[in-house]
């Protein structure tokens, strides 16, 4: 039912701008659009980023997944129990880089004999690293568009990215990739019961938006060709400030700029902001050297407790029966 | 022993479906993940539950006595004794038998006329009387674990916390008054 | 009744209905054994705690104030300003399901509300009511729910029965804490007089009397007299502890369940052995006689003002640094909260061990040593004879305790203590030990009677993988480094693995260690005779 919400809004979003840009808004959608929804994201973001910078971490709290740096004979874990500064940015970029903590989900297999062999349940960590890492080749093969000349390494990537060569023009890795591996998660959503319980609208559109964006961008590339020279000159007028209004790009052309300025401008309000909120995460960005060095709460409150004075006078007559030494005669 | 053959043989879809069935009384947005995760250790009730259901239907087939099917059975009841489940949802899996058997064996088992009908009718006949002693079991079962469970209750709160406190003098509570009490005593259910 | 009629009925009676998680209705009195009696009004009187009244969660009226919601709503509000941690987790949870199959009380229970994520998606989505732009205006299609006294309702169910064990911390990509989450609701539902009985009480005798359960000085050394009486019985060697003695050494702190509770009595024999046999120049504290801190499962204040003694009595007693016993949440507390709360703790020296001389680097802040660490340590130098074959009745094997090992990591220390001293221990399997390791089903003050159904089932995981050693390997003794876990999952293998025991780690310490001028022994520090011994000993 919840897949219901996104697929409607998703729809929508593509249908104004198909229409919009038929009715003669295209300068809207080409120019103002990605204006706005870059200036959302940024301001967003930052935004959301300050204030969770500005809650302060009352106490240090790493989750430790390894054995603590004690004695100096015992080997201590490094990454997953970090107990240095260095060791808690390695932990966190593992955890940004190679989504360290969904790899440790292993499962045990009863064999004959009753032995026990440990097999890696990796389904979702596999799909995630696909999932991010193909956007992110995506995302930096766009930068074709936006740069002239196009700079070395987007180049070499987009070589990479096309080495199987299939059809013409070929097909990129990182697409399939994007949309199997969307595919797989929007899957599991709906199909999983336990998952399908616990899954918000929020949780299908952002799936369900960059999929549309990517049959989008598919279908511009592969189906309905669209002029690229007119995209790159509105692609290199927008980032020199000077933009222009092509020519002949299609509704199409228009509904995947649209999808993508929405993504962009929904990140900051949503759940996307886990790509930033992972750096600020307690459990994982600080280093488990509590009883080496103080941590200083900067709010901590003046409290006292029941002092050993009190206590004394509460129990002086039984601690003298006790014969247990005084303070106070 | 017609019928009782034609089972024996599907022993296995019967022993699936009786587990499906019994898994498929939890929530059901649990009970995909205890039908499908085979780590008996992320999934000891899923995996618990099929593995006896498995042994006991293998009992059931074969007529085995009471006394084999205990461990099989006292596995399962455990589990559910503790469970969010009424005393008849705890031991009712076991009748579940028989709709995985219709289901296995096809609803027209025992209907037809002639001999080789009252023949089907009969294994049926015995099946469902084997089931019925099980569910009798189940009950015994269930009735230990409930009782175990108190057993637990009461040396936990007196024995074990208390035998030092005892021996050694009083308690001094919170402006207590009158006879020391356990913890939680004041707080009424 | 025909017998399709009758499997028809069995099949509708037991499929349960299928409904939104969002509308939350808990029959509190069909879910008894699920939840824990409410905190007692004279308890939440001594502490100055709000709204203390007798109530009950099976009453519709839960007698809160009447601003309830304001307060909630103005407490949650502070929080976010004070917590990096509570806003980061309340923003970044993408529900990606990593955690759902993590939870004790998930795997045991089936129900779904204990998936870690759903459990702190009843708080989330009141935040996103309250505090986020899409919440306000779109509602319950951003995820977002009233503050209803229904939800109150599951807020005190559900959070009440979060064991703040961490183990969906490990998963989690991000890093949410689940313990973080259910402690701040905690704190939230405490501000409207919603708390349980067996965390308050305990709160309320520590402040006053020192220790959870209300024992005076007077019996807090009659206690360690008797267990000084029994270990004579039992070695022939009489030690000899000292209390609140000035100028020792070390200050030795203690969960009270250590002096008073079957089986932490035995973990406490071997501790004084093992200082006996040392020379140790400690004392013990009547007042600082608790080294547990249900505050923990309060609110952060309240960790600070139990925790407060701890300091305050090494300062008086003139120590030099301190030592901590076998106990979970109090190594949270003291490792991960005691220094930035109370501390610096200047008035302390680093530690060094004065029988090895070894300087404790790790601890050179906070002045507090682990006594696995302590003891690891002097078995690494060789510093203890230990006849392994006085644990030879035993077949071992070792829980992890949640805070020591995912809010600590002293995982190695334990086994090093237990390697030495037994000659037959076997590990669970790696999906349920260290990092990864099960709840007891009793921690965060769950630990009551009144909860057992629900604790037996959320320990049946870690119960399930010590059947499987005590089939595989015979296993007959679970050792831990945890005073709840020597009391919970003594009712838990009770249940589940009745041939199975429970022990501390130094409780098996002190049968091995051979003490000078002991006479020869015939039984463990239970009484119960050692292998080869079965006839000899008077049990």
């Amino acid at each position: 039912m919840r897949v219901i919400w996104s697929l409607v809004l998703v729809g929508a979003l593509a249908a104004i701008a198909f229409a919009g840009s038929r009715a003669g808004g295209e300068a809207v959608f080409a120019v103002a659009v990605p204006y706005l929804a870059l200036a959302t994201f940024l301001v967003g973001l930052s935004a959301r980023v300050i204030g969770w910078a500005r809650s302060p971490v009352p106490f240090r709290i790493p989750t430790s997944c390894g054995q603590q740096r004690s004695l100096p004979w015992i080997r201590s874990s490094r990454l997953d129990n970090p107990s240095t500064g260095l060791g808690a940015a390695g932990r966190v970029l593992l955890e940004a880089l190679a989504f360290r903590s969904l790899f440790r989900n292993t499962r045990a297999e009863l064999r004959e004999g009753g032995r026990l062999s440990y097999a890696a349940d990796k389904w979702l960590w596999a799909a995630a690293l696909a999932f991010h890492y193909s956007f992110l080749t995506i995302l930096l093969r766009h930068l074709r568009f936006f740069a002239e000349p196009v700079p070395g390494f987007v180049a070499l990537l987009q070589g990479l990215d096309g080495c199987f060569r299939v059809g013409v023009p070929t097909f990129y890795v990182s697409s399939v990739l994007l949309v199997v591996a969307a595919g797989f998660l929007l899957g599991r959503r709906l199909l999983d019961p336990k998952l399908r319980y616990l899954s918000l609208p929020a949780d299908y559109v952002p799936l369900v938006l960059l999929l549309a964006i990517a049959a989008s961008g598919l279908l511009l590339r592969h189906v309905y060709k669209t002029d690229l020279l007119a995209v790159k000159d509105l692609a290199v007028g927008l980032v020199t400030f000077r933009p222009v209004v092509p020519e002949g790009v299609g509704g199409l052309f228009y509904v995947h700029i649209f999808l993508v300025s929405s993504l962009f401008a929904y990140l900051p309000f949503s759940k996307l902001v886990h790509a930033a909120g992972i750096f600020l995460s307690p459990t994982r960005n600080l280093a488990n050297d509590n009883r080496r060095r103080r941590h200083v709460n900067p709010w901590n409150p003046p409290i006292v407790g029941h002092t050993y004075a009190e206590w004394e006078a509460d129990f002086h007559d039984k601690l003298v029966a006790a014969g247990l030494p005084l303070d106070k005669e | 022993m017609r019928l009782l053959e034609r089972v024996r043989e599907r022993r296995q879809a019967l022993a699936d479906r009786w587990g499906d069935l019994v898994l498929s009384t939890y929530p059901p947005e649990t009970a995909s993940f205890l039908r499908t995760e085979r780590d008996p250790f992320r999934n000891p009730v899923g995996t618990t539950i099929r593995r006896e259901i498995g042994a006991l239907a293998e009992g059931l087939l074969t007529g085995a006595d009471a006394a084999a099917l205990e461990g099989p059975l006292d596995a399962i009841v455990k589990i559910r004794a503790v469970q969010a489940l009424s005393p008849a949802q705890a031991i009712g899996f076991v009748l579940l038998f028989k709709q995985a058997l219709g289901e296995v064996v096809g609803e027209s088992a025992g209907t037809g006329s002639g001999d080789a009908a009252a023949r089907e009718l009969a294994d049926l006949d015995e099946l469902h009387g084997r089931v019925d002693a099980l569910t009798l079991a189940a009950c015994d079962r269930y009735v230990a674990c409930r009782e175990r469970i108190f057993d637990i209750r009461a040396r936990a709160a007196t024995a074990r916390t208390y035998a030092l406190l005892k021996r050694a003098g009083l308690l001094s509570e919170v402006e207590a008054e009158g006879a020391a009490a356990a913890p939680g005593a004041e707080g009424r259910p | 009744m025909t017998e399709k009629t009758q499997q028809e009925l069995v099949q509708i009676d037991y499929a349960p209905p299928a409904r939104d998680w969002m509308d939350p209705r808990i029959d509190f009195v069909a879910r008894r054994g699920s939840w824990s009696y409410p905190g007692a009004a004279k308890n939440l009187r001594y502490l100055g705690f709000p709204n203390p009244r007798d109530w009950s969660p099976e009453d519709a009226d839960w007698k809160l104030p009447p601003n309830w919601q304001q307060i909630i709503h103005d407490g949650l509000a502070e929080r976010l300003g004070k917590y990096r941690s509570l806003k980061v987790f309340l923003d970044t949870c993408v529900r990606c399901g990593a955690c759902a199959d993590k939870c004790h009380f998930f795997l045991g229970s089936g129900d779904p509300k204990n998936m870690p994520v759903l459990r702190a998606e009843l708080l989330r989505s009141v935040y996103r009511k309250d505090f986020t732009t899409a919440g306000r205006i779109l509602g319950s299609i951003a995820g977002a729910r009233e503050l209803t006294p229904e939800v109150l309702k599951e807020w005190f169910y559900y959070f009440f029965q979060c064991t703040e064990c961490r183990r969906c911390s490990v998963f989690c990509p991000y890093g949410i804490d689940t313990a973080e989450i259910t402690m701040i609701a905690r704190e939230l539902l405490n501000l409207v007089g919603l708390n349980i009985n067996w965390v308050i009480e305990p709160v309320a005798n520590c402040d006053r009397t020192g220790n959870h359960l209300g024992i005076q000085p007077h019996t807090f050394k009659d206690n360690v007299d008797f267990l000084v009486d029994e270990l004579a019985d039992v070695t022939g060697v009489r030690v000899e502890p000292s209390i609140n003695r000035k100028g020792a050494e070390l200050l030795f702190v203690v969960p009270s369940a250590d002096y008073f509770a079957d089986p932490g009595i035995y973990t406490f024999m071997g501790y004084l052995l093992l200082f006996h046999y040392l020379g140790l120049d400690y004392t013990l504290s009547a007042y600082a006689s608790e080294g547990g801190n249900f505050g923990l499962f309060t609110s952060h204040d309240t960790i600070k003002r139990l925790n407060y003694k701890i300091y305050h009595e090494a300062r008086r007693l003139k120590v030099k640094w301190l030592l901590g016993g076998e106990c979970g949440h109090m190594w949270r507390v003291m490792h991960q909260y005691m220094d930035t709360m109370n501390g610096p703790a200047d008035f302390l020296e680093a530690p060094v061990s004065p029988v090895t001389g070894t300087r404790f680097e790790h601890a050179a802040s906070t002045k507090m040593v682990h006594i696995c660490e302590f003891t690891a340590d002097l078995i690494r130098n060789g510093k203890l004879k230990l006849d392994k074959t006085r644990n030879d009745h035993r077949r071992v094997t070792f829980h992890d305790s949640c805070n020591p090992a995912r809010a600590m990591g002293i995982l190695e220390e334990p086994r090093i203590v237990l390697n030495a001293a037994c000659n037959h221990v076997f590990e669970m399997p790696e999906n349920t030990i260290r990092e990864q390791t099960f709840c007891c089903g009793g921690g965060a003050g769950l630990g009551n009677d009144e909860n057992l159904e629900m604790r037996l089932r959320g320990g049946l995981p870690r119960a399930n993988a010590v059947r499987w050693v005590h089939e595989k390997h015979g296993v007959n003794l679970m050792a831990c480094i945890c005073a709840i876990d020597r009391a919970t999952l003594t009712a838990l293998v009770e249940y589940w693995v009745p041939e199975v025991g429970i022990s501390g780690v130094h409780e098996l310490l002190g049968n091995a260690l051979v003490m000078p001028g002991e006479k020869p022994r015939t039984t463990d520090l239970r009484g119960l005779p050692l292998a080869g011994m079965e006839g000899v000993a008077d049990v």
